[in-house]
């Protein structure tokens, strides 16, 4: 399947529902017919308290979670009843644990030989030639952390932050058209932090992908993206474009998104 | 003085029993070490590749059928036991115990009876040469050569996208479907080529000693367990040769120190207790001792 629909949004997600434990004492609406639209090249920030939804949201977008009710629809194409590893062929995902961004006990290079065939037929050829190693070291040269050069050393000899750079490599090492981020920062440290969302930047801007960035820092939602979305109790309650986003600042942010969490609060 | 001489005369069979016995501890190896779903099926699996190639035989067939039969067969066993881990979420030791004992029952149904010869059918030996069944030295050849082509097989496919992929489910098995990698396809043919590898290993057993046993799988599970651990020991895991060279080496190993065991005077009975405490004490010697276990243990 090929999609090419070019004239439909890059991710519709139409009235999402998704109930854990229903009909039970522990039941909870993690999200609560959920609708929102992606244009090609939004960079999305997601910000919302634990408990907000905003982890379901991808995993209901990757395939993770099954929704009980509404659709996942990428660029006119309905994904919802695919497995995650049908949906990998269009989706890219950085996982917050940089344990689970990368496979450890595979080296660099075959780490992202494993990804440079997201979503093609995997076959009985050599995964890793001269001509490939040659391009993967030119991909990772530019995010200065020297792994060019230890491309042999295995994933799980890795530091966090270096980890998680080639996470992101990996992801998007084959165009997707999405890009999930799940709080790919938070288990960092600030310093690193900042080099893996430079390096995000960069891959987004460069190769113009359509990224959805769950993240807990309010400065990086506000500096990162032209979009950001506030979630709560498994809605969306606040959704600015890069106009308004642009003057917000932390206060501000904490200020309107706490006015919708006791809007909620109230309405509930 | 004699006892040795006893086990020095014994070197050649001992070491044609530990090269076809290191295809089980290859079969232990790959579930455990590459897609770490740790499978022990062997034990039904390897008595399932010997009864089809003999019941196959006795019906007619010719020795080379017979044998990519049972391999076949064994394929079938291992992509059970993973569907079985992978549809009904059963732990996959469980499922493989489950198809074990199923596999019992069907092993007596394929022979009709528990114990199958092979007099008088021309084996797979025979057919590549009359001279094999009456030369260890060429069976030791013979042996060795499967032997290496198996590991360098085993090593080229792992280098391969496809081989990736199996190395991938094991190393993340929630990063690998996030890269388009199925996890029930790969588990499913990872288990699949183990359990046809032990299957080769039950066929070719059964046409070397002339008759396929119900029982001939009794055991296998814990010398393979016990020649992963002892070649491990010796090549380590630094690289994937040598973890692919360690089940090998190690049931060559293994093979000699029992026929050494037992030339000392040890009773054949009692050799399964002694490989038991083994494997518990190369498991748990990090316990013991009080060092910390790295969570990737056996």
């Amino acid at each position: 399947m090929s999609l090419s629909n070019r004239n439909c949004p890059a991710l519709e997600l139409d009235k999402l529902r998704v109930v854990f434990h229903p009909g039970t004492p522990n039941e909870r609406v993690a999200l609560d017919d959920l609708t929102l639209t992606l244009e090609s090249g939004d960079f999305v920030a997601v910000i919302g308290s634990n408990g907000a939804g905003k982890s379901t949201l991808l995993n209901v977008i990757s395939g993770a979670v099954l929704p009980d009710q509404g659709r996942v629809v990428l660029e006119g194409h309905d994904l919802t009843g695919m497995a995650v590893h049908q949906r990998a062929a269009y989706i890219g995902r950085v996982f917050q644990d940089p344990m689970l961004g990368t496979a450890p006990a595979l080296s660099i290079e075959e780490n992202l030989a494993l990804a440079a065939k997201r979503g093609l037929r995997r076959g009985f050829g050599l995964a890793l030639n001269n001509a490939n190693r040659k391009r993967f070291a030119e991909l990772l040269a530019p995010f200065g952390l020297g792994l060019e050069t230890r491309m042999r050393v295995l994933a799980g000899k890795l530091s966090g932050g270096q980890r998680q750079v080639l996470a992101l490599l990996m992801a998007a090492l084959r165009k997707p058209r999405l890009l999930l981020l799940d709080e790919h920062t938070a288990a960092l440290d600030p310093g690193t932090a900042d080099l893996v969302m430079q390096a995000t930047r960069r891959i987004v801007e460069e190769e113009k992908l359509t990224a959805l960035m769950i993240t807990h820092n309010m400065e990086q939602a506000i500096h990162f993206g032209n979009r950001l979305i506030a979630m709560n109790a498994g809605r969306v309650h606040m959704d600015v474009g890069r106009d308004v986003k642009k003057g917000l600042t932390v206060d501000d942010l904490v200020k309107r998104f706490g006015e919708a969490a006791d809007h909620q609060l109230l309405k509930a | 003085m004699e006892t040795l001489s006893l086990f020095w005369n014994l070197v050649p069979v001992t070491l044609v029993q530990g090269l076809i016995y290191s295809l089980i501890a290859l079969a232990i190896m790959i579930p455990f070490r590459v897609l770490s779903v740790p499978d022990l099926s062997s034990e039904g699996v390897f008595p399932l590749g010997a009864a089809v190639t003999t019941a196959l035989m006795t019906a007619g067939l010719h020795s080379v059928w017979a044998t990519l039969v049972a391999v076949g067969a064994g394929f079938l066993a291992g992509v059970t036991t993973a569907m079985i881990h992978l549809k009904f979420k059963v732990h996959s030791l469980l499922a493989g115990i489950l198809t074990v004992t199923m596999l019992w029952s069907i092993n007596l149904r394929i022979m009709g009876k528990p114990n199958t010869p092979l007099f008088g059918f021309e084996t797979l030996y025979e057919w590549i040469s009359p001279e094999i069944l009456g030369s260890l030295p060429l069976q030791i050849v013979l042996f060795g050569i499967m032997a290496i082509i198996l590991i360098l097989a085993l090593w080229w496919l792992l280098q391969t996208d496809v081989g990736l992929g199996l190395r991938g489910i094991g190393a993340n098995p929630q990063l690998a479907p996030a890269l388009g990698v199925s996890l029930v396809a790969y588990t499913a043919a990872g288990l699949g080529l183990a359990s046809a590898i032990s299957a080769l290993a039950g066929a070719l057993m059964a046409q070397l000693q002339g008759y396929a046993d119900v029982g001939m799988g009794i055991g296998m599970l814990v010398n393979g367990l016990a020649s992963v651990i002892i070649g491990e020991a010796i090549t380590g895991r630094s690289t994937l040769l040598r973890q692919i060279s360690a089940p090998v080496v190690g049931a060559i190993v293994y093979y000699q120190l029992s026929s050494l065991a037992l030339a000392l005077g040890l009773n054949p009975s009692d050799l399964k207790l002694v490989t038991g405490l083994f494997v518990l004490l190369t498991i748990g010697w990090p316990y013991l001792v009080g060092r910390k276990v790295s969570s990737t243990g056996l």
